[in-house]
């Protein structure tokens, strides 16, 4: 069988949330949810192509929910005590959940915590052994100022995503040497 | 002295980060919950720290708080009957 097709790709850094209007919902999601949501977003016309259970999800998420872990502990002190809203992000696949609701997508999904290469690897293999016709990709990574250190990170706050599906021709066909998310989009920003 | 409800919806919108909302968009009357603000069950709870945070009123059973959360309207009156009961 042949290798899935890059349909859309798009790349979004914390600056470009500030215009970002995403439905109510947005507002309250935490950072990681926020990036991967208006990253994704400029590849749902593709989405119509497809039956809504068709459409995987892959999400690989740099820092788990790291960041907002400890926005979320650092309330304890509060009065009021821990946000309920901040609780429901305190894991990675919180984003997925986001996307899926934003965007009505019923199909399997993934999520890593990495460094993203297996991202695409892996909705290959969702679209190869039939699970699904389409997957969305999504590299989000968050770092924020206070973890640096812990992680040995840089600071950071962009998200990553590509749309693949079965048959092309779209902006190109996924090769053995297109295994890296961030690279390919750095790519084909360029070329663009 | 009776809460200001402008007030109230503004914390409701800081407290929910709400885009794009302003306090005279939001009637005094108007359901909260479902057709009306849109709120749901985890806004629920960030209502209640809220009330803790702005107003110190500690709601421990969150049935006790239900009425109070049909509108900003009874919510206010709430906050009043707590704070004159202190």
């Amino acid at each position: 069988m042949s290798n899935p097709f890059v349909i859309a790709a798009h790349s979004v850094t914390r600056a470009d949330l500030a215009t970002a209007r995403l439905g109510q919902r947005f507002g309250r999601m935490d950072l990681t949810c926020q990036l991967s949501l208006a990253a994704v977003e400029p590849l749902a016309p593709f989405f119509d192509s497809f039956p809504r259970e068709r459409i995987a999800i892959v999400l690989a998420a740099r820092a788990s929910s790291l960041p907002t872990d400890v926005m979320y502990w650092e309330g304890h002190n509060e009065p009021g005590g821990l946000s309920p809203t901040l609780f429901t992000y305190t894991l990675p696949s919180a984003a997925i959940g986001e996307l899926a609701i934003r965007h009505r997508l019923r199909g399997p999904n993934l999520c890593f915590v990495s460094n993203g290469h297996e991202v695409l690897s892996e909705a290959t293999g969702l679209i190869s052994t039939a699970e699904a016709d389409a997957c969305v990709c999504v590299f989000a990574q968050v770092i924020s100022a206070s973890l640096t250190e812990t992680i040995a990170l840089p600071e950071t706050a962009r998200a990553d995503a590509v749309f693949l599906q079965r048959t092309g021709p779209g902006l190109l066909e996924l090769g053995e040497n297109h295994r890296d998310i961030e690279s390919l989009c750095a790519n084909l920003r360029a070329q663009n | 002295m009776a809460i200001s409800t402008t007030e109230l919806k503004q914390n409701i919108i800081t407290a929910l980060n709400l885009q794009d909302i302003t306090p005279e968009q939001i009637d005094d009357e108007a359901p909260l919950f479902g057709a009306g603000l849109g709120l749901d069950s985890i806004d629920a709870l960030e209502l209640v720290v809220m009330l803790e945070k702005h107003y110190g009123i500690v709601i421990k059973d969150i049935e006790e708080g239900r009425p109070a959360f049909r509108s900003v309207r009874t919510l206010a009156d709430f906050i009043d009957a707590r704070r004159s009961s202190a």
